[in-house]
């Protein structure tokens, strides 16, 4: 079975176009992308996104043609490039307090929120982009790591450093526990299993007063102490945030490149296979749970401790959802998207909500729409597609070994045939 | 003869990838046109293009007229119907219900009715099971209930893909003997997809021999026959 | 003995309203194998399309009918427009755009209608006040409520077992390629049943908002309701989905009475068990075929 469909664009010319809409209304009026809130409707944020990935793509395109005489010394000057990209990522995300003021709508808090929305959406793409499985339900799993810390806060007094030790691996074990009912289950039977659990969190935290605070909820403000930069706690949590989550990303992209990352897409395309060749699946998909819950517990413990108050109402279902859609925008089949989908949680939502208090959703459900259609990796996936067709130099050519290579046994299999009636047809001439 | 269906470079893809690269065949009025070939010749495609199930290009004439750009739906309502290899059954319904789900596409209940009847004349075994579950007959049953429900659109031509499939001789025998009689009978044509070439140059007239997406070879049932390349290969002897 | 039939009484009412958003989502699930994750917010939003027509001053028994007709044309545009172009696309693909719905749905709902409650009058000549039988009060709108579903059940049974249409709607779902070469025009079928799903939800919100009030997320509980209510009658099988409604309706009555630990605020999450234990224990549900996968 075939789980997402990368970007086609013989399929989808008209997504170039859309791009090239969007660079244009950007050239036309650059001021634009600054005053989106004040546009008043809902073109202007889809015009200045769709600017925004096309000026990335266009960049993408010159990068590939700039980069020609390195990339062609072989593979190895290819991945020594991608080191390069990577260090540059993480380079823009060090030195983040010199100009996140620049940045519009943006600042520590906010940013510190984002990666922790990476954090989450990174489990989500190893659970679901490579290991086949929808969960509706990583809310929860936030809320487990947020209410670790509340809890913790609230009858022990605890130190909020454990509850970033503890968290991960209480998530982590309910999440390899909630793999085993989710074995029985198939695509949309999961969703919706995944989702009835995001959707108790709320009322059960409600419920149980006499430790969560109710609806109450716990408030940590100004008690929680850090070692240094006490002055400025933001600056704090932002770094601390920042280096777990490379942390995650890590050890993510060694998950996924290794055994486990194979064994997981074995299972996703194809389970009886997988599990003809050996591959436990059960334990397999537990794991992938529990890593996906891990970081889900982790993030949601951060997110406690920086915003520093935990409440019922913060965890609703919607808050799963959003996570999915974050993964899904990204791109859920790769590593790299969890950094598009944490920042377009983050600051979409942040910038449209001064048009109206409904318009993230319902700008987030048509762009989830136009996303499924035209870009199925995502926007990391639509990049990556980019970047090989510039890199073949923009020919119509389908690229991914994938696809190619079954077209390929096919022919073979039909050419063996064709020789074999050739052959009894010889025989009697 | 003038010819029922006529088809012209026919071509046809799945998705990007072509599998049938430029036939031409032709169907006579009242005739039977058997298609043979091996695993992968693309004789079911050659079915599937005919009625618009694939992306196909090429010109095709039925009754003297082009049906470019006419959906599955349309060619069943202008008579040209397919039975499709692995019967189709709907499993979950009644056998009368199949039967009135093949006369879909017509509006005439008493016609409908006298049809039904009519196959129960054809194949005794649909008759005593009208109110059984199509998908708990046997499938020999099944193909006869494939057959029957084809019919009962009142077809023009049958397009009937690998008949004989999985069912005992002797079975076949008698679904060969019923559709040559309908054939006579009723005057509806035939393109015949088999694997059984012996069988199928029994009741056709005229054969092609399909290799790789092309036609490879083709002449009356006789010729093919008597076909030195035909026998080694498909015929066995 | 009298708390307990009043508790039946109200659990089934409310069951049903469960089991006609079951019905929609059964109706769904059964020609295409979708979850329609988006059928509760587009039964809210009818609603509230019907409170517009209301609030116009139209009368209860135009509004609702035309909301109606409006629903149904508004399903079979979300299939042939949003769901047709994925129909063969991957389930993560097809979950994702019909959670783009909920979200489209409901957010709408919230940007035009704001979130303040709306009062949703009861049907014209329905009374209010309870009719006394010994110690049982009989509130007649669940009355009104039971006959409906009733009423709708038998116009839909009619029109799948006893038309030609229905026989079409039915060999579509069950099997589109065979369908096709008998020359039905499948997708159509496929999207009258959004258009038949999307009206028995319409209908669903407009039972629910006199007895709930009316707000955009008003549908999100009933839809919990509803999957937990298909669950259990099997998502393939649309009286199963109704009798689970009523069974999931008088669940959630009874257990939240009765069960110490539940009371009236963790009633979502007898929903989250009955889903879990049918999947667990029985998948295809009470009424669902088995269906042996093959490979």
């Amino acid at each position: 079975m075939e789980f997402v469909r990368s970007f086609d664009y013989r399929r989808n010319w008209f997504f170039p176009l859309f791009v090239v809409a969007g660079l244009v209304w950007l050239l036309a009026e650059p001021a634009k992308l600054d005053a989106i809130p004040a546009v008043g409707d809902l073109i202007g944020p889809f015009a200045g996104m769709a600017a925004l990935l096309s000026l990335v793509a266009i960049g993408t395109v010159i990068a590939a043609y700039l980069l020609r005489p390195v990339l062609d010394r072989g593979p190895q000057a290819e991945r020594a490039l991608r080191w390069v990209g990577y260090g540059l990522i993480i380079a823009f995300f060090a030195c983040m307090p010199l100009y996140v003021e620049a940045i519009p709508h943006a600042s520590m808090l906010k940013m510190t929120v984002a990666i922790q929305f990476m954090i989450v959406i990174v489990g989500l793409n190893l659970l679901t982009g490579f290991g086949g499985q929808i969960s509706l339900g990583q809310g929860a799993f936030f809320a487990i790591g947020g209410y670790t810390l509340a809890i913790g806060f609230r009858e022990w007094d605890m130190p909020w450093g454990w509850s970033l030790l503890i968290a991960p691996l209480i998530a982590g074990v309910l999440g390899f526990l909630i793999g085993i009912p989710a074995l029985r289950f198939k695509g949309p039977y999961l969703a919706l299993a995944t989702l009835s659990l995001a959707v108790t969190v709320t009322p059960l935290a409600k419920k149980f007063e006499e430790f969560t605070g109710g609806v109450q909820g716990v408030a940590m403000f100004g008690k929680l102490s850090v070692p240094f930069w006490q002055d400025n706690l933001d600056r704090f949590f932002y770094y601390m945030t920042a280096l777990l989550a490379l942390l995650v990303f890590v050890l993510a992209a060694n998950l996924r490149r290794g055994r486990f990352g194979r064994a997981l897409i074995a299972i996703r395309d194809n389970e009886t296979a997988a599990s003809a060749m050996g591959v436990n699946v059960a334990l397999y998909k537990m794991t992938a749970f529990g890593i996906a819950g891990a970081f889900a517990g982790l993030a949601g413990a951060l997110n406690g401790v920086v915003i520093q108050f935990v409440s019922p109402d913060q965890y609703s279902p919607l808050l799963s959802i959003r996570f999915l859609v974050g993964a899904v925008i990204g791109g859920v089949a790769t590593i790299n998207g969890a950094i598009i989908g944490g920042l377009f949680q983050q600051f979409v939502p942040d910038v449209t909500v001064s048009i109206n208090k409904s318009a993230p959703d319902a700008i987030q459900a048509i762009i989830l729409i136009v996303v499924m259609y035209t870009m199925r990796h995502g926007v990391a996936g639509f990049l990556q597609e980019t970047w090989r067709y510039a890199r073949s130099g923009l020919r119509l050519r389908k690229p991914g070994a994938g696809g190619t290579a079954v077209v390929e046994t096919v022919v073979v299999v039909e050419r063996e045939e064709v020789v074999i009636v050739r052959q009894d047809g010889g025989g009697a001439a | 003869m003038s010819a029922i269906l006529e088809a012209r470079n026919l071509r046809a893809a799945y998705g990007d990838r072509p599998v049938i690269f430029g036939i031409d065949l032709a169907v006579p009025e009242r005739g039977i046109v058997a298609l043979l070939g091996a695993n992968g010749a693309g004789k079911t495609t050659t079915l599937r293009a005919l009625l618009a199930e694939v992306r196909t290009w090429g010109d095709v004439r039925y009754q003297g007229q082009s049906i470019a750009g006419k959906s599955t739906q349309d060619l069943v309502r202008m008579g040209m119907v397919m039975v499709p290899e692995g019967r189709g059954t709907f499993t979950d319904f009644t056998v009368e219900e199949n039967l009135l789900l093949g006369a879909y596409s017509r509006r005439d209940k008493d016609g409908i009715r006298r049809d039904i009847e009519r196959m129960y004349g054809y194949f005794p075994v649909l008759g005593q099971r009208r109110k059984q579950r199509a998908g708990s007959m046997s499938g020999g049953e099944q193909q006869m209930l494939a057959i029957a429900r084809a019919l009962m659109s009142r077809p023009k031509l049958l397009l009937l893909d690998e008949p004989s499939l999985g069912l005992a001789p002797l079975i076949v025998q008698e679904i060969f003997g019923i559709l040559t009689t309908i054939n006579r009978e009723e005057g509806v044509s035939m393109l015949l997809v088999e694997q059984d070439a012996v069988r199928a140059l029994k009741v056709a007239t005229y054969a092609y021999l399909l290799e790789t997406g092309r036609v490879a070879l083709e002449g009356t049932a006789e010729q093919l026959a008597a076909s030195d390349d035909v026998r080694r290969a498909y015929l066995g002897y | 003995m009298t708390e307990f039939i009043q508790l039946v009484l109200a659990g089934t009412a409310n069951g049903c309203i469960y089991g006609l958003l079951a019905l929609a989502l059964v109706l769904i699930y059964r020609s295409t194998h979708i979850i329609n994750f988006g059928q509760g917010e587009m039964a809210m939003f009818s609603t509230y399309i019907c409170w517009s027509f209301l609030n116009a001053g139209m009368g209860y028994w135009v509004a609702v009918p035309l909301t109606l007709i409006l629903a149904f044309a508004a399903g079979i545009a979300v299939q042939r427009v949003l769901i047709r172009p994925v129909q063969n696309a991957p389930e993560l693909t097809i979950v994702i755009v019909t959670l783009g719905l909920y979200l489209f749905f409901n957010s709408l709902a919230l940007w035009i209608y704001s979130g303040v409650p709306k009062p949703f009058p009861l049907p014209t000549g329905i009374r209010q006040a309870s009719w006394q039988v010994g110690d049982i009060f009989i509130i007649p709108y669940h009355l009104f409520i039971f006959a409906v579903l009733i009423t709708l059940m038998a116009v839909l049974y009619v029109l799948f077992q006893r038309t030609k249409l229905g026989l079409g709607l039915r060999a579509a779902a069950a099997q589109p390629a065979s369908s096709r070469l008998v020359g039905i025009n499948v997708n159509w079928m496929l999207a009258l049943g959004w258009g038949i799903a999307a009206a028995a939800g319409a209908l669903a919100g407009m039972l629910s908002a006199p007895v709930v009030q009316l707000e955009p997320n008003f549908m999100a509980t009933i839809l919990i309701f509803s999957f937990a209510s298909a669950t259990l009658g099997g998502f393939d099988s649309p009286p199963g989905a109704v009798v689970g409604g009523i069974a999931i309706g008088n669940i959630v009555a009874l257990g939240g009475r009765y069960i110490e630990f539940i009371g009236t605020q963790l009633d979502i999450v007898l929903a989250l068990v009955v889903i879990v234990a049918v999947l667990l224990i029985r998948p295809a549900g009470l009424f669902g075929r088995q269906v042996v996968q093959r490979v």
